[in-house]
């Protein structure tokens, strides 16, 4: 049962809860890049391609909204609700000062307030391009109606997608905690559950069936909502009215029964506690004990308190998966890669360089990404207990024990049914290593540079929290980027160069082009200029140079990483 | 021998003196009960002390150890903080064994001393459950035997009482009594008074970042100015009392 006013309390809520967001943003400015930059990138983008080709859709008159674009529209919806799911499981199912919340509100304000604060969060994301949109379309099709109809399927589409996500992630997160089979193979299910679900995608998207039209997801409302949008332009673009209102009514049910259902939920879910899963048949055994707290066998030959921060990072996260959620992109990228070379019978050709670059990324994030958030309250004992170095030494001991060798025996087993040749292949494996031995070595760092701890200090100060996204991009990117350099540089040289020459040359061009703002020949030079380098000094020379600055790279963060640790003094 | 001394020992965060030139000198095997109001600095305090706070001046030494070596002073200490520091997916025995891991204990003697505490401290039935099940109190229980499975020289305890039934804190008392009296310091900050009048062989007061009194217990009872005995409760809220806090001088 709500209080009463408890819709004026849901708003106070949400406000404050998107103001404490904002607020956090705007001091942390990696975090305010990382969020900020990409909407600001897409926008420039856009409004850059509408201009050139501002004449061409002035020109277009009575086109049929294609079921493709109303399919895209959908999956996009469709990962929206992934990502908000994924998110609500993972970080927010449990609100933050719960007992002062739940204590002074009822469950449906703190739910209510929760889908609030998310939705203003979404439509200040998606504020920027929807403005550059409507004004955009406005400007080209001269029809007023778009400030109407662009900015209604915008936000119909955002809230949608946050009740749709918020509801499904709730109810996941009651499943996880109130199912007892759920809760003990959690892990196992979730990684199933991801596998049929991407397979699935995939083969819908890819399979012989469809191939790569997406107009299989027209029959989703959400995708209805282009219709709706579209109605504003007047006779340019011709949709369906009958989808428009069909997307309308559909979205106002998914609206009612998603808030209906969170309210119900959450009334059960924050109300009562989680099942246990201890063992009824406790072991009494001290080396059966033992075990369970090893569950790879590290030789005895690393010293005791290396191998016991060893040995946690990995039953830490075998037990609470949901802190390895991060790395869902980098595993689903690489399967992703191997799914489609599979469908277009290149297997062979693209296993052994993917897993080259795939199996480094994803093996140098299970440890070390935000050491110290993932501490909790055992931070200022850990420090107080454990030097700098056999900390470090033990998040870097999977990765370089474990990982490093199975990259390379994974890609080398790969490269044996590739068409390469045994240097390429040799090569391959040189390069999974190589990245992988940097990559694990930097992780640490980075997260030590840009820990995350939970930002509220009442009553749940401890929580763990999923490293930083920027720390998780600026890895990747520190992974991926050189390594799908020197895979390029490997096995096609040529091709490596006239990529490069096109992303530092031909693409700043192209932009400062449609600007207009002038350099455009300075970068027309670069491109001519890395086109006609000679292969040889650009394989050893590039490639050279990032090994040497990767190895260079990785010393100094180790060192940094250990420092940090020295100097680190607990808030 | 002296366990913990400090000279002129000084935090500031900005333009906040937190901890205000503090002078220790607490020799080894006794309790020595740290006292304030809440914001006083003994928080900061014991922070420096374990080698968490780099000080802002002044030197303090653990075990004959400064606190700015903290490679060194590991061996030296055991640390409750107020929040119990434990990992929830863990069972209080992997907790415990991952602790004397990090210290590298020998493996086969610690786990017979782990069953020892635990089996004191009533929690070997429950010692394979895990510890996000725990109550408060358990918890406060397996944070007290991770701060003293290595038998330091120095403790420093936190609010170690904090959440426990009475039996349990009576025998969280015994404990503290029995490492002093096997030649441990310990260095007990608690709001719970009776548990410093019980257990304390020194009483230091800290208020505004400054010690203003510093005394045994009983002598510390008998000194307030009507010269009749008071409880400690009493002389504590007499002595942080701002007004007469300046005109009472740290005695020792």
């Amino acid at each position: 049962m709500a209080e009463s006013g408890w819709l004026t309390h849901a708003w106070q809520m949400g406000w404050f809860d998107f103001k404490r967001t904002l607020t956090g943003v705007w001091d942390d400015k990696s975090r305010l890049a990382m969020t900020v930059g990409p909407m600001v990138f897409v926008g420039i983008v856009g409004l850059a391609l509408l201009v050139a080709f501002a004449d061409e859709l002035q020109g277009l008159s009575g086109v049929t909204l294609p079921d493709g674009a109303r399919g895209q529209v959908a999956m996009f919806w469709v990962f929206g609700v992934y990502i908000l799911t994924n998110r609500l499981v993972t970080q927010r199912s449990r609100l933050e000062a719960e007992a002062f919340v739940l204590t002074t509100v009822s469950a449906r304000t703190a739910a209510m307030g929760h889908i609030i604060a998310e939705t203003l969060r979404g439509l200040a994301y998606f504020a920027a391009p929807t403005i550059v949109l409507t004004a955009a379309g406005f400007i080209i099709f001269g029809s007023p109606g778009v400030f109407l109809t662009i900015p209604i399927a915008t936000v119909t589409f955002v809230m949608t997608a946050i009740l749709t996500g918020t509801a499904v992630g709730y109810l996941i997160a009651w499943l996880l905690t109130h199912v007892k089979f759920i809760r003990r193979y959690k892990t196992i299910i979730g990684g199933s559950l991801v596998a049929v679900v991407m397979g699935g995608y995939l083969m819908a998207v890819m399979g012989p069936m469809e191939g790569l039209n997406m107009s299989f997801l027209d029959w989703l409302p959400p995708g209805w909502l282009l219709d709706v949008g579209v109605l504003g332009i007047g006779e340019a673009i011709e949709g369906s009215t009958v989808k428009a209102a069909g997307s309308m009514l559909s979205s106002a049910l998914l609206l009612i029964g998603g808030m209906v259902a969170t309210d119900r939920i959450t009334n059960g879910y924050w109300y009562s506690a989680p099942v246990s899963i201890d063992d009824d048949d406790d072991p009494t055994d001290h080396s059966e004990r033992s075990y369970q707290l090893g569950p790879l066998p590290f030789p005895k030959f690393i010293s005791q308190p290396t191998r016991r921060v060893s040995e946690w990072v990995i039953m830490r996260s075998i037990r609470d998966p949901s802190r390895l959620s991060y790395l869902t992109v980098p595993a689903i990228v690489v399967f992703d890669a191997v799914f489609i070379a599979y469908n277009d019978g290149a297997l062979d050709v693209t296993l052994a360089p993917v897993f080259a670059i795939g199996l480094p990324w994803i093996f140098s994030e299970v440890a070390g990404m935000n050491p110290l958030g993932d501490e909790g309250s055992m931070l200022p004992l850990l420090v107080a207990s454990i030097s700098a170095r056999q900390y470090i030494h033990g998040l870097l001991v999977p990765g370089l024990l474990v990982g490093l060798p199975l990259a390379g025996i994974l890609t080398g087993l790969a490269g044996m049914i590739s068409p390469y040749s045994s240097v390429e292949i040799a090569g391959l494996v040189g390069i999974a290593l190589y990245l992988t031995f940097v990559a694990v070595i930097i992780a640490p760092a980075l997260g030590m540079a840009m820990p995350r701890f939970d930002a509220i200090s009442i009553g749940r100060s401890d929580d763990v929290l999923p490293p930083r996204m920027s720390t998780v991009v600026l890895h990747s990117l520190s992974v991926v980027v050189p390594g799908a350099v020197l895979g390029g540089l490997l096995l096609d040289p040529e091709l490596t160069r006239t990529a490069l020459s096109f992303i530092f040359g031909g693409i700043p061009a192209l932009v400062l082009g449609v600007l207009d703002v002038g350099g455009v020949g300075w970068f027309e030079q670069l491109m001519a200029d890395i086109q006609a380098t000679d292969i040889e000094t650009l394989r050893y020379g590039l490639g050279g140079g990032i090994i040497a600055g990767g190895l260079f790279v990785a010393g100094v963060c180790y060192q940094h990483a250990i420092s940090r640790f020295e100097k680190y003094e607990p808030q | 021998m002296t366990a913990i001394e400090t000279t002129t020992l000084t935090k500031r965060y900005g333009d906040t003196l937190a901890v205000d030139s503090l002078a220790l000198q607490i020799p080894s095997g006794v309790v020595y009960g740290f006292l304030g109001p809440n914001g006083a600095g003994k928080t900061t305090t014991m922070r420096m002390l374990t080698g968490l706070l780099t000080p802002s001046s002044g030197s303090a030494h653990v075990g004959g150890v400064s606190v700015t070596d903290r490679d060194a002073l590991r061996s030296q200490i055991g640390y409750l903080p107020e929040t119990p520091p434990l990992y929830d997916e863990a069972t209080a025995f992997e907790q415990l064994t991952y602790a004397a891991g990090l210290r590298d204990l020998p493996e086969d003697p610690t786990q017979e001393r782990i069953e020892t505490l635990l089996d004191d401290f009533d929690l070997l039935d429950d010692a394979d459950d895990r510890i996000d099940g725990y109550s408060k109190g358990m918890r406060q229980k397996v944070a007290y035997i991770q701060a003293v499975l290595h038998e330091p020289p120095v403790v420093f305890l936190d609010e170690p009482t904090s959440g426990l039934d009475p039996r349990a804190a009576k025998t969280i008392r015994q404990r503290i009594r029995g490492l002093a009296d096997d030649g441990t310091t310990v260095f007990l900050s608690t709001h719970i008074l009776p548990v410093v009048e019980d257990v304390a062989d020194t009483v230091g007061i800290l208020s505004d970042g400054a010690l203003i009194a510093e005394d045994t217990p009983t002598s510390m009872t008998q000194r307030a100015e009507s010269g009749q005995k008071q409880s400690l409760e009493d002389v504590f809220l007499e002595l942080t009392d701002s007004e007469q806090a300046a005109e009472v001088q740290p005695n020792g």
